[in-house]
């Protein structure tokens, strides 16, 4: 059977998708087929224990009218939009910066990347110390400028409290600025610098726009990881006390509250899953748009050296 | 020549694996799954039950419910898990758990339980009535608390008598007074609670006035009643005014425990089961904390257990002469008297009160006043429609743009019932 099929698309053909093979097996078995099950069970009433009772479209209807899932869809906009702008503009400004001839570049970057390389529950214990009212370091040190100082940063700021987080950890997007950066055909930035161009006008007509794409991808990939950020803003505000608890017990600050943290409480709070999963796919459709969307409106801005 | 090798390369290779599959079903154990906490049930806890018992093993998870509910929906639950008895009606309603009843009938005296085991009876329509579908591990009356007396003279208020309980506004007016503020930072609380799940608080208060936090038919939470909400305002206003811990205005920075005893907290809401966090030396000894009997909020004096952790079966275990056999050994046999001696709690059985420790003059006192609180020992009812901690979950949400300012704390209260109607309603269908 094999020949056969060899002699009939070619051996490199055959080869190659035999070698892709267990890719695709994974593909359709780890994400496809979950992504069925998940969208299937949002036509369902599920509790996790009895059978699913399909139910047609009336998770979709209920969403439509629930206030709780509209906040968080819009707090989740906001979060999105502010924390990729910040941590790709701080990422890419400090791949800038070390793409410079600089003594002692290798520690840097070694120490820039650093927090990047933290796993996420002790970066967010580092950062409760860091913030919280009763003993943070960033309350001590404005204590020496104002004795009577004292701010719950993690409660009265929770937005901030999460973004500083996640630029500190921009460690990842750094590295790949860097990568693009190192790319840059070193001729046409001495070429510009023999025509007398300043360092703003070479960031501007040379460097962004090669770098173009690997901002574009940035983006996106940074689009898809705040809409999936669950840990930090439930852990950020939560009592030690209550982990004798479950952690279904804990919310975010209202603030921080998005939809996919929405949707796990729905499951594993309420032992709803088929709505749930509604909230899921709302979410995953609602990122794709706003992905296809800017891609669309930004495709101009974007330089491919190669079509 | 090539082909013979390959012959007996193949078939080599699959005579290996036939004696591999073999070997591993003639030597097959009993495997069982149990869901349990380390910090309670260690892994030498575990391991000795397997020497005792060599053709059973034991496979390990530990204790999460989200894991538990994960597990459940893909169909590999745990044979043994862990819940807290008050809300042991809703496993029931679901068919998850085993009457085990007729096990234990043949096993313990029935009359040497504790009527905190009581938690664990369900008949369909009544918590503490029916069958049983699992036993407490260990308990407290959870309503008691403890107080620190070097707070309590800086307030210059009189310790709380240990026989005659405190009305609720003189608890109220107490934790109030011991509050202390520094440059806008609370130095110290008026009171913790380690459990966040304050349905048991409200649940016992209004037993005391006989009544519940739900309408009777249970299907709704119920705020009209007016000291229902006032119990609700109270708690709010506690943590608006930075008097408890766990609320979302003053996460904690550590657990009570710690906090206690370092003295950032007053009074601690917990029953005997604290007592050796208190033992274990912190900076201020136990002879300066006291333990006073539980608040009246009704005329009726009441105490009774919040939580009632303890193990069920679940009802599809598989092997179930194995399953129940570790049941068995942790919660009736010799284990039940080493936790018992461990001072972590109050045993499930009467006969094993004896066990608990009694060699300092701290732990004599909590073992008496926790005696004298047992003739008012009640049990207390949830609703088989809504988990016990979903009350919980649903309140620091709907609460906390109130206890911020941003919305009235009625739109707050009004929202937060109407979500969980919502969910009884849901799962009333």
């Amino acid at each position: 059977m094999l020949s056969a099929l060899r002699k009939k698309i070619g051996r490199d053909t055959l080869t190659f998708y035999l070698l892709i093979a267990p890719w695709i097996g994974m593909f359709i078995f780890l994400n496809v087929f979950p992504m069925g099950y998940g969208f299937y069970l949002s036509l369902t009433k599920f509790d996790g224990i009895t059978p699913p009772r399909f139910i047609g479209i009336k998770n979709y209807l209920k969403l439509t009218a629930d206030y709780r899932f509209i906040n968080s869809i819009i707090n989740t906009l906001k979060f999105t939009a502010l924390n990729v702008m910040a941590s790709l503009v701080v990422s890419f400004l400090i791949a800038v910066l070390l793409n410079r001839n600089l003594r002692g570049r290798g520690l840097l970057r070694s120490i820039f990347f650093l927090p990047y390389a933290i796993p996420v529950i002790a970066t967010v214990f580092i950062w409760k110390t860091l913030l919280n009212r009763e003993s943070g370091i960033l309350n001590i040190f404005i204590n020496f400028i104002m004795p009577k100082f004292s701010a719950n940063f993690l409660v009265d700021l929770p937005v901030f409290s999460l973004i500083s987080m996640f630029i500190w950890q921009s460690g990842g997007s750094m590295i790949i600025f860097l990568a693009g950066l190192q790319n840059i055909p070193k001729e046409l930035i001495e070429a510009a610098q023999i025509d007398g161009a300043h360092e703003w006008y070479i960031l501007r007509k040379i460097t962004l726009p090669l770098m173009s794409p690997v901002i574009l991808y940035q983006i996106v990939v940074g689009i898809m990881l705040s809409f999936g950020i669950i840990v930090q803003p439930i852990l950020l505000t939560s009592s030690p006390g209550a982990a004798f608890t479950a952690f279904l017990n804990q919310q975010p600050p209202f603030q921080n509250f998005f939809t996919i943290i929405y949707a796990f409480q729905q499951c594993f709070t309420n032992q709803n899953f088929g709505y749930g999963m509604a909230i899921v796919w709302v979410m995953f459709i609602t990122m794709v748009l706003i992905t296809f969307l800017f891609m669309r409106v930004i495709r101009g801005l974007i330089y491919y050296e190669y079509d | 020549m090539l082909l013979e090798k390959r012959f007996w390369i193949l078939s080599l290779t699959i005579l290996s694996i036939l004696v591999l599959l073999l070997t591993t079903v003639i030597s097959a154990k009993t495997t069982i799954t149990l869901m349990r906490d380390a910090a309670e049930m260690p892994d030498e806890v575990v391991k000795k039950f397997e020497e005792l018992n060599p053709d059973i093993e034991v496979n390990i998870v530990e204790n999460d419910f989200t894991k538990l509910m994960t597990m459940i929906a893909g169909g590999t639950p745990p044979d043994i898990f862990r819940i807290n008895g008050i809300g042991l009606p809703y496993w029931v309603r679901k068919g998850l758990v085993v009457d085990i009843t007729p096990y234990l009938e043949k096993t313990i005296d029935m009359n040497d339980l504790f009527l905190v085991n009581n938690l664990f009876r369900f008949d369909g329509k009544k918590q503490g009535e029916g069958p049983y579908y699992g036993l407490v591990k260990d308990w407290s009356l959870d309503y008691m608390y403890w107080y620190n007396k070097n707070a309590l003279d800086e307030a210059g208020i009189a310790y709380p008598s240990d026989d005659t309980p405190l009305s609720f506004q003189d608890f109220t007016d107490m934790i109030n007074k011991c509050v202390v503020y520094k440059d806008q930072k609370v130095e110290r609380y008026g009171f913790g609670y380690t459990d966040d799940e304050f349905n048991g608080y409200f649940l016992a208060l209004l037993a005391s006035k006989e009544k519940w936090l739900f309408t009777e038919d249970g299907k709704k939470l119920n705020i009209e009643d007016p000291d229902v909400h006032y119990l609700f305002k109270w708690w709010f206003d506690e943590a608006k005014e930075h008097h408890a811990m766990h609320n979302p205005l003053d996460p904690a920075p550590d657990w009570d425990g710690p906090l206690f005893q370092a003295g950032r907290v007053a009074i601690q809401w917990d029953g005997y089961w604290f007592g050796p966090i208190i033992n274990e030396g912190g900076q201020i000894p136990p002879d300066r904390f006291g333990f006073a009997p539980a608040p009246l909020y009704g005329e009726k004096r009441v105490n009774a257990t919040g939580g009632g952790t303890g193990y069920v079966i679940y009802k599809g275990a598989k092997n179930f002469d194995a399953v129940w056999k570790y049941y068995e050994y942790y919660m009736l046999k010799d284990e039940a008297i080493e936790r018992a001696k461990s001072g972590w709690g109050l045993p499930a059985f009467k006969s094993l009160l004896k066990y608990c420790p009694q060699e300092t003059e701290f732990d004599k006192y909590r073992l008496a006043q926790v005696q004298k609180e047992l003739p008012n020992q009640i049990t207390l009812q949830f609703v088989p429609y809504l988990r016990d901690s979903a009350l919980v979950s649903v309140y620091n949400q709907q609460m906390e743009p109130a206890l911020k300012g941003i919305m009235d704390f009625e739109d707050a209260l009004k929202n937060l019932a109407e979500q969980i109607n919502s969910i009884i309603e849901s799962e009333s269908e």
